[in-house]
């Protein structure tokens, strides 16, 4: 059963005691194993519980079911009808978790073992395959052969850039140094992303695993997970998977009998997001204010105390193992182009999205490189909610843009999502109703990067306080008619000198917002309407005298207290002390209140 | 290495920065974040310029304050874009300090004639000049950068902590914009208070510290008079100065290369924008010499004072 942070939100401490306690008292303890695992994606459900080998999967379970599951199905192995997974079409309830819709469109290379395996049990690891990558390598390969099989393989940075994984080793391999430095990237700064997480609190060895097989390539003898202090179970698991590892002599001197020295060290991170960006995360490890600094000279040569540094994301260490161990040609048999010959030819392998907002199953999806937005938003994300339209779907984070609908036929894949103006970032996936005003969306993100910028450089800092300003003017119905250009010249000008990328792709979204969304834009500047219903200070609630019944339900519902009007007659909003909450507009039966 | 810089052929030595090759084929690239006497930063941007290695056919936006020569670069610094791109940066400015001469000087030359933005009301730039000297030459880090995006700051630690501060005045002298001001009243003050002196000469490593006939009073000092006098400017920026063209490797030694860059676009000078802040005549150059004490960022117009 998955105890990490999303299941544990919903019991599953509770859950997974009970289920200690209930198997011990039905006397099943050497028949039956309970096993609290990391991440299994369908946050939307917890908490979760899968019984293996049939791998029946129990949804939204409570403490007090669990004495149910236990005489039912561990016992007399029928299932627990009212706890199974329901399709919302069909209503019928689905008994193995691989028929489950979320996990049919599915392809969990990464996160599969997640049902399977206690974080903190590193014989887990090594009973599903683990660790045999790393000794296949040391035992068959010389370092050049390992960098030049990730370069076949087409694994490309899964933390933001894309950059091919294996030319960032072979550079590092080349520069000159004292020592290289190999660092895990788990900051995970954006809004409403969680793979990261996960992953460290899920399968931590499959990291340590993907930096021993790169340390080993690139020639290097430290490395560092660098992790946000947000996420203390992510530490917590960390720290006890490298412990572990250091006991069975998987990390430390001599590793499995060959000549590979390699120690792990955890950093906490301070919570800015721009620590994530390369350059900051590297200064803040040296104890310097958390700043990006220029990378014309790459960090591969000089990065970290200025010598050669690999630094890659979590999730692309925890494929490294999976190519290793099962060969480049099942890893390109995933995803798109061809990358035998140039690694920049296409996306290979899986990517992990946390598939979040208007959407029916939120939670964290691995899906082959090529699929369509719409297979993730409609197949596995199972559409949008409430029978509401889909307006769009912003990937890549904060700084990624919003796709339409016109979009959603997009195969996700680094080079395509950047042609349409956004990008794959590292996996944030927003969908978005039509109840959802885009200029608003737009300013949100704006916004924030606004607060998050480390404000060093000019065009960022000042450019994005601008940008800012002129969408609050627009949202509050006082923008002008020349803002659009401004909009543009600003973008252009802060994407064409920020230093870092933080900056670069900040405008982002108003870029993609005004491309495929100016109509909203224009409505607002010009016709001082809001088209969502979303700006307060452009919309205006009034019942309609005819429609309007008298039935008095939205007399009782205003918090303001601004309808008047007796039972059976009709009722009149006051529009100066209207706070424009919109619950009457909910709660009228007979659509008589307007906006 | 060979580049060409708007057509020009330039030669420069390797780990030169296009800024430097530029400045010594005399093409002027605005740079107000850039000092030949601290590293490279890279916070202003203006200094942006377009270039294309040899072989490729995009030409990318650079900062060439801290871009590298390469063989075979081609520079362009003053294109449509690379002209747009400065003039939104400089109206950026504007509207975060009007009122600035540095800056409103900044705009004539560049052509912007005002901001279309919200007008803030802030002295400084943000060009951690003041930050850099601090650090880099005077080896003090007395102050720094606090918090991040708009609320960025310079200041001392926590705010209050001025204790590591030797009132070399360096990042007063170094301040474009007059943001930054010794408060000799409060340097004063903490010498009563806490006995021991020592002569801030003595702290910067340039006379033997064997005790002061005026009391500690800087106002007086005719040291200070005399560093001035000898170094022509801040006397650690100009050792430092000297410094980086003694060592004979490197950009900085260059010749042809001025001695005072003056690719700033700050065409009046130091003298100009030190008397920001209400200063008379003759204070400017002694602003720093006279106010002995710790750095403070002030908005006041009485923090530099005459003697
Ligand atoms: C503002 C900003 C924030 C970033 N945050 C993260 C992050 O949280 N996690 C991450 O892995 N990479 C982040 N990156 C990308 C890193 O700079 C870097 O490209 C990445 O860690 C390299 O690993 P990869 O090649 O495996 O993608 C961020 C980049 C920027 C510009
Ligand atoms: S682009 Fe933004 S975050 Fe990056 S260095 Fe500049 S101010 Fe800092
Ligand atoms: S105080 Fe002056 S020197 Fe320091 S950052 Fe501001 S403008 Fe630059
Ligand atoms: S960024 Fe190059 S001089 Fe300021």
């Amino acid at each position: 059963m998955c105890t990490d942070t999303g299941c544990r939100v919903c019991g599953s401490t509770g859950v997974y005691e009970a289920f200690v306690e209930e198997v011990r008292k039905a006397r099943l303890g050497r028949r039956v194993e309970v096993k609290a695992t990391g991440c299994h994606g369908y946050c939307e459900k917890g908490a979760l519980v899968v019984i293996h080998p049939e791998k029946i999967l129990y949804v939204q379970v409570k403490p007090k079911d669990v004495a149910e599951i236990v005489s039912k199905t561990l016992k007399r192995c029928a299932v627990v009808k009212r706890l199974l997974y329901k399709d919302p079409e069909s209503g019928e309830r689905i008994v193995h978790e691989g028929d489950v819709p979320f996990y049919q469109k599915q392809m969990r290379v990464l996160f599969g073992n997640n049902t399977r395996i206690d974080p903190c049990d590193i014989t887990d690891y090594i009973a599903c395959d683990g660790y045999q990558a790393l000794r296949g390598v040391l035992e068959t390969m010389n370092p050049r052969k390992v960098i030049e099989t990730v370069i076949r393989s087409g694994l490309r940075g899964r933390g933001g850039g894309g950059f091919p994984t294996g030319i960032k080793w072979r550079s590092a391999r080349k520069a000159k140094g004292e020592r290289t430095y190999v660092i895990g990237n788990a900051d995970e700064g954006d809004p409403g992303a969680f793979m990261d997480r996960s992953i460290c609190e899920g399968n931590p060895h499959s990291i340590i695993e993907g930096m021993l097989i790169g340390a080993y390539a690139v020639g290097a003898e430290e490395g560092i997970i660098y992790v946000r202090d947000e996420y203390p179970l992510a530490v917590e698991t960390l720290t006890t998977a490298i412990t572990q590892a250091y006991e069975c002599g998987l990390l430390g001197r001599r590793i499995l009998g060959s000549a590979l020295t390699f120690d792990i060290s955890i950093m906490r991170g301070g919570g800015a997001f721009v620590c994530g960006e390369s350059t900051a995360l590297m200064a803040s490890l040296e104890g310097k204010m958390g700043e990006p600094r220029a990378k014309y000279i790459h960090t591969v040569e000089k990065g970290l105390w200025n010598q050669p540094t690999v630094l890659n994301n979590v999730e692309t260490w925890a494929n490294v193992p999976r190519i290793f161990l099962h060969g480049v040609d099942w890893y390109t048999s995933m995803g798109t182009g061809d990358v035998s010959h140039d690694p920049w030819g296409g996306s290979k392998g899986t990517k992990v999205f946390s598939l979040v907002g208007n959407i029916n199953n939120t939670g964290l999806v691995e899906v082959p490189m090529g699929i369509s937005l719409r297979e993730i938003i409609y197949e596995i994300g199972g559409g949008i909610p409430g029978g509401k339209e889909f307006k769009a779907v912003q990937t890549g984070g904060p700084s990624g843009g919003c796709l339409p609908e016109s979009q959603l036929d997009l195969p996700v894949d680094f080079d395509r999502l950047t042609e349409a103006g956004s990008m794959m970032g590292s996996g944030g996936m927003i969908v978005m109703d039509e109840d959802t005003c885009m200029v608003d969306v737009a300013h949100y993100f704006v916004d924030f990067l606004k607060d998050e910028s480390c404000g060093k450089c000019l065009p960022c800092r000042e450019g994005l306080r601008a940008l800012s300003e002129i969408l609050t003017r627009i949202t509050e119905g006082n923008g002008r008619s020349g803002d659009i250009k401004l909009l543009q010249e600003l973008s252009e000008t802060i994407i064409g000198t920020s230093l870092c990328a933080l900056g670069s792709t900040a405008p982002n979204p108003v870029l993609s917002t005004l491309r495929y969304f100016k109509k909203e834009y224009i409505s607002h500047i010009r016709d001082k309407r809001c088209p969502a219903g979303v700006c307060k200070a452009l919309i205006q609630y009034r019942i309609d005298a005819i429609a309007c019944n008298g039935c008095h339900a939205c007399f009782k519902v205003c918090p303001a207290d601004c309808i008047t009007g007796e039972a059976k007659e009709i009722h009149v909003i006051d529009q100066d002390t209207c706070i424009k909450c919109g619950s009457c507009y909910e709660v009228c039966r007979f659509d008589a209140v307007k906006r | 290495m060979k580049l060409t810089i708007d057509g020009k052929k330039v030669e420069a030595g390797k780990g030169a920065t296009v800024l430097e090759a530029a400045a010594g084929a005399g093409i002027e690239i605005p740079a107000v974040c850039a000092h030949d006497a601290l590293e490279p930063y890279g916070a202003c941007r203006l200094c942006v310029v377009e270039v294309r290695q040899r072989g490729t056919s995009r030409w990318r936006t650079v900062a060439s304050c801290l871009y590298p020569v390469r063989d075979g670069l081609e520079v362009r610094t003053k294109t449509v874009r690379v002209e747009r791109h400065r003039r939104v940066l400089i109206e950026l400015m504007l509207a975060r300090c009007p009122g600035i001469p540095y800056v409103e000087e900044l705009a004539r030359t560049y052509g912007v004639e005002r901001a279309r933005f919200a007008r803030g009301e802030d002295d400084c730039i943000m060009c951690g000049m003041c930050v850099r000297v601090c650090s880099e030459v005077v080896g003090a880090s007395a102050i720094g950068f606090s918090s991040r995006g708009v609320d960025r700051r310079v200041s001392v630690p926590f705010g209050i902590d001025d204790s590591c501060c030797i009132a070399c005045g360096a990042c007063a002298y170094i301040c474009p914009t007059g943001a930054i001001q010794m408060e000799y009243e409060r340097m004063l003050e903490l010498r009563r208070s806490e006995g021991e002196h020592r002569c801030r000469y003595a702290l910067m490593g340039l006379v033997a510290d064997a005790g002061c006939s005026f009391n500690y009073e800087c106002a007086h000092c005719e040291v200070d008079q005399s560093m001035w006098e000898r170094y022509g400017g801040h006397p650690l920026l100009a050792v430092r100065r000297r410094k980086c063209s003694s060592k004979g490797t490197g950009p900085k030694e260059r010749p042809g290369r001025p001695t005072r860059r003056r690719t700033r676009g700050r065409s009046k000078g130091t003298a100009e924008r030190r008397t920001r802040g209400g200063s008379k005549g003759t204070a400017e150059r002694r602003t720093w010499g006279g106010s002995k004490g710790t750095a403070r960022r002030t908005r006041t117009s009485t923090g530099s004072r005459k003697r």
